[in-house]
């Protein structure tokens, strides 16, 4: 069974970032207008694409700490649950590999070598990630001028929904990946 | 007919309250900063706190059924 985290991005990020496809789709004036409108949209999408993910990775992360705390005895289970959440960086900072490597790693799981090993694509997916995280950070703050960006200061929308595709598989794999892990230290389903 | 919601310990927190947090000797002064629903294992709802002592200003997840209300 999937986590509530995956359900909750599979179903309401999911009508959140569909509604965008639909403003974009929607434009209409004339070409330049059009264009520039366009432009702003697909800005827009990556950092709410960004913000979706991180909810979902957060939720996840919750969800686990909540699992993994669930059959320890009071007070323990509240002090460990406490310890796992404290100071997360998901609770500030953006989605990036790294800063969910970070997050996850406190549940005794070297987080991203699971990821990758669990399916060889992730590497890449892994990557993709980092660089939407890049172009978020750009477009937030306005600052076009790493080198990763190799000069673009725009967004084809084709790309963003590049990247969703990227979130939609990596939601699925870090649930897994946190479910078989949880399951093999608790003895039972997590969740 | 519009079903009544069963109130379940906690449910009365909202964003921006302050409440103490039970540890094994005292409590901690906290304020709710976020409210990410009821997201736990078995629908437990999860509130992030902020703590309100110089001892502890990070922010960290709580189940609203443990909070007890400010004094």
């Amino acid at each position: 069974m999937p986590s509530r985290a995956l359900r909750h991005w599979q179903t309401r990020s999911r009508k959140v970032l569909d509604e965008f496809e639909a403003a974009h789709a929607l434009v209409g004036g004339t070409p330049s207008a059009r264009r520039f409108a366009r432009q702003q949209i697909a800005q827009a999408y990556v950092v709410l694409l960004c913000s979706q993910f991180q909810r979902f990775c957060r939720e996840l992360h919750t969800e686990a700490a909540d699992g993994l705390t669930s059959g320890v005895r009071a007070p323990l289970d509240e002090i460990f649950f406490k310890a796992l959440t404290v100071g997360r960086k998901l609770d500030v900072g953006n989605p990036g590999p790294g800063n969910l490597g970070s997050d996850f790693s406190r549940f005794g799981i070297p987080f991203w070598d699971e990821v990758r090993l669990h399916n060889l694509r992730n590497e890449e997916r892994q990557r993709t990630l980092e660089q939407l995280n890049r172009w978020r950070n750009a477009i937030a703050h306005q600052d076009f001028t790493h080198p990763a960006l190799a000069g673009d200061e725009e967004v084809d929308v084709r790309q963003v929904r590049k990247w969703r595709r990227t979130c939609e598989t990596l939601a699925v794999e870090f649930d897994t990946v946190i479910r078989l892990y949880l399951r093999s230290v608790l003895g039972r389903a997590p969740w | 007919m519009a079903r009544r919601k069963i109130l379940r310990p906690g449910d009365e927190f909202r964003v921006g309250d302050r409440v103490r947090y039970p540890l094994p000797r005292g409590v901690l002064e906290a304020v709710i900063v976020r409210d990410d629903g009821d997201i736990g294992v078995n629908g437990r709802r999860m509130l992030l706190l902020r703590g309100l002592t110089e001892y502890m200003e990070d922010t960290f997840m709580s189940p609203a059924e443990i909070l007890l209300p400010a004094n």
